[in-house]
């Protein structure tokens, strides 16, 4: 189809430059030493900083992964050329399973629920569920199902660059929708099992859909960010224009807005009640200098987004984009930190110099998963039936 | 066209009829570089890009409604802390009479409400010409096809290269099927026929009339849709009906013996100096306890006795007047023998004992005490 362009850059793998390369070298070494200093300092408060990094390198795969299916399910066409993008992202998932290490070795020091109180009604009824040789199948399964979508996503477009089978096209189309619930309900029972059971007693339904909406926000800030710089530096076809980017722009504000709708669900209902063996959370989140970092989460992951965005011409500035989707980014580490690590510890303080190495170590995680990932293919599925209509589409 | 037609029309643009989106997109492109400004296309879909083509701006409908979703914003929070916290206050739950996250919800609906309604409101009015009700491409021979497989180039009159006797050969060109002008009665003859005829204002009225006079007959006569089970009409027991549950009676009865929380026994009923003798106050004198005597005193005394017991109540018309309570004999009585008429009443005045519990009666006595004070002072009070 596009065999004429060959030698433009989308169609060959990426090939990092040398200042990215050492940037996020520079990265991964500070992120070490920082990380050996605070584990010299305390290292209980690094096991529940990794469980962080763990998380948040997660969603961003998840997020991306799912960005993948919503396209072949609702059969879009406009989000073609950003693709491939996203599939390289989805790498950050096989990625993450190196760094839920720490949570799986110190899950007797991270949950209450694997050294019950004798005599704790509450656990005892939950122990069925809540038991550590169960909590170790459902996190093999869980993986197993996401790498299996992986596996069938984004192999399979790549393959598809060789072999030009479009048959791949369709078979993705009808995977989709059903990889689409099962991860629903995977990322679901993950964030009830990795993170909502670090305060055991405590349960909220909708505690699932927010880490669900969580991974969407991250995977598709982190999916614009990463387009923005390529289109900026010209590594992406000059058709794609800002009719493109508006798109993106549009579903990062959706998404976000709809982060706060569910977040803000969460809260009311249980201020509302006003029930200590529910409002126990939010009081974690409210006392010890954690107050101050609840009100930064509001401001920073939904008025400052919603604002920034809210203009039709904000989601076709490219310059806006770049730095809102790195700014939710920010956000989305934020958010899941004040997710977690209330629920392990609120004394020493809710961000100190022992938290520094978290956004070391996730930009140099991310810059080496995306040098991996996208040294394999080109930086668009050359060969996908849409890739035409999509390059082609103006709003 | 006949003459009187001439008189009544006045031509609002131009349209050149094509086959094809790619030709109109060619058409639109040449209209421009001509110098046409204020064009339009029609198309029986939506033509992605064509704005673009066409040079159009954003739409100024976003800010009317961002305008309308502020203002909503802003009414539906101060209606809701008016009512809630002002008006008609009300505990609900403990939680603070102005509840900041309680009432988002109805801000959002209300906000979103609002601001579509004017968005809808505004497009009608300001961008398609309200009140007249229908756009002058309704008049030309080709809007059937443009709503079924043809596109058009539209015109405004009001383009400054527009000239009625011109515009028909501009338009023309080689992909171009037909060409038309666009006519549309004169607002004055619009107006007055078609807005303020008889039969126009007799459909108006007719279907008021009839809608409200529908809605009061089925109310009349469908009968009341209740919209809850209000609990006047939930099944019950009535207090004094005699019941199957355990002691027979609609309303249980206490059992033998019982007392209810604050309100113990009283055991000099009839001899109020043996009270008087006997009885102490012993609750202490703190601020706390005297703002609480003080507001019982107020709700229980002061209508009757007066603000500073002196007899000079609120209630006066047909109420007979309630003694000073600042008499020699008043103030010579210990704690208890208040305690005692407090309890059991004189005179016309009842006995409390059922309307305030023995604590606050207590309370009131300390805050008897201080009004008492405050009127004869002793001397060593006196700097």
């Amino acid at each position: 189809m596009m065999s004429g362009t060959v030698s433009r850059t989308y169609m060959k793998p990426f090939s990092m430059p040398r200042k990215l390369e050492l940037a996020g070298k520079g990265a991964g070494a500070a992120g070490l030493l920082l990380l050996a200093a605070s584990v010299w300092a305390d290292w209980t408060r690094v096991l529940g900083d990794s469980l962080v990094l763990f998380i948040f390198i997660l969603t961003l795969g998840l997020g991306s992964l799912f960005l993948v299916t919503l396209e072949y399910t609702v059969n879009a066409t406009w989000s073609v050329p950003f693709r491939r993008v996203s599939e390289n992202l989805a790498a950050l998932i096989p990625i993450s399973l190196v760094l839920a290490l720490p949570m799986l070795l110190g899950v007797g020091q991270l949950y209450e629920w694997m050294h019950p109180t004798p005599g704790d009604a509450v656990l005892a009824g939950k122990s069925g569920y809540l038991n550590l040789p169960f909590f170790l199948l459902r996190f093999a399964l869980f993986f197993t199902a996401w790498m299996v979508g992986y596996r069938m996503l984004v192999e399979g477009s790549r393959r598809q660059d060789q072999t030009d089978e479009s048959s791949f096209s369709a078979a993705a189309s009808r995977f989709s929708p059903v990889f689409m619930i099962l991860l629903v309900i995977t990322i679901s029972f993950a964030a009830f099992d990795w993170i909502m059971s670090l305060v055991p007693h405590w349960y909220s339904s909708i505690f699932g859909i927010y880490l669900l909406v969580s991974c969407m926000v991250a995977g598709v800030a982190l999916t614009t960010f990463v387009a923005v710089l390529l289109k900026m530096k010209g590594y992406l076809p000059a058709e794609i224009s800002t009719d493109h980017f508006y798109n993106l722009g549009a579903l990062l504000f959706a998404l976000n807005t709809a982060w706060a709708y569910i977040a803000f669900a969460q809260f009311l209902l249980i201020w509302y009640a006003n029930l200590p063996h529910e409002t126990v959370w939010y009081a974690m989140r409210a006392r010890n200098g954690w107050g101050i970092v609840s009100w930064v989460l509001i401001v920073a992951h939904f008025l400052v987004p919603f604002i920034a965005l809210l203009n039709r011409s904000a989601k076709t500035n490219l310059k806006r984009l770049r730095w809102v989707s790195l700014w939710v980014l920010g956000a989305h580490g934020l958010d899941m930190y004040w997710l977690i690590t209330p629920s392990i510890r609120t004394n020493g303080g809710p961000l100190t110099w022992q938290e520094l190495w978290l956004p070391f170590a996730a930009a140099a995680v991310g810059l080496a998963t995306w040098r991996w990932a996208a040294s394999r293919a080109a930086l668009i599925p050359v060969n996908d039936p849409k890739l035409e209509s999509g390059l082609n589409f103006h709003l | 066209m006949s003459e009187p037609e001439q008189e009544r029309f006045e031509v609002v643009g131009a349209i050149a009829v094509y086959g094809a989106p790619d030709e109109l997109a060619e058409g639109v492109l040449k209209a421009r570089e001509a110098g046409f400004a204020r064009l339009d296309t029609v198309s029986p879909y939506p033509l992605h890009g064509m704005d673009r083509l066409l040079g159009k701006g954003p739409s100024r409908l976003g800010y009317i409604a961002a305008a309308a979703g502020l203002t909503a914003t802003i009414v539906a929070k101060t209606a809701q802390w008016w009512v809630s916290a002002v008006d008609y206050p009300l505990n609900i739950g403990g939680n603070p009479l102005f509840a900041l996250p309680a009432f988002v919800p109805v801000t959002f609906e209300v906000m979103v409400l609002f601001a579509s309604l004017t968005t809808v409101v505004a497009m009608l009015a300001v961008f398609n010409g309200l009140p007249r009700y229908g756009s002058a491409l309704l008049r030309s021979s080709f809007i059937r096809d443009l709503t079924c497989n043809r596109y058009a180039l539209v015109v405004d009159a009001a383009d400054k290269r527009f000239g009625v006797d011109t515009i028909l050969e501009d338009l023309s060109g080689p992909n171009v099927q037909a060409v038309e002008l666009l006519q549309r009665e004169k607002p004055s003859l619009y107006y007055k026929e078609r807005i303020l005829s008889v039969p126009f204002l007799v459909l108006i009225i007719g279907v008021a009339v009839f809608s409200s006079t529908a809605t009061r007959l089925a109310f009349r006569y469908g009968g009341e849709l209740p919209l809850y089970n209000f609990m006047k009409h939930q099944a019950r027991v009535a207090a004094q009906a005699p019941s199957s549950f355990a002691s027979s009676a609609g309303v249980t009865r206490a059992v033998e013996g019982t007392v209810a929380r604050g309100f113990l026994p009283y055991a000099y009923r009839g001899r109020p100096d043996d009270a008087g003798a006997n009885m102490v106050n012993t609750l202490p004198l703190t601020a706390g306890n005297l703002a609480r005597g003080r507001d019982r005193f107020t709700v229980f005394c002061q209508p009757c006795h007066g603000r500073l017991a002196d007899g000079r109540g609120t209630l006066t018309a047909a109420f007979p007047k309630a003694p000073t309570l600042h008499s020699k004999k008043v103030r010579e009585w210990t704690d208890g023998r208040i305690y005692a008429v407090l309890t059991e009443g004189q005179n016309l005045m009842p006995g409390w004992e059922a309307q305030i519990s023995r604590d606050d009666r207590w309370l009131i006595i300390h805050y008897l005490r201080v009004l008492q004070r405050s009127q004869h002072a002793p001397e060593q009070d006196l700097p």
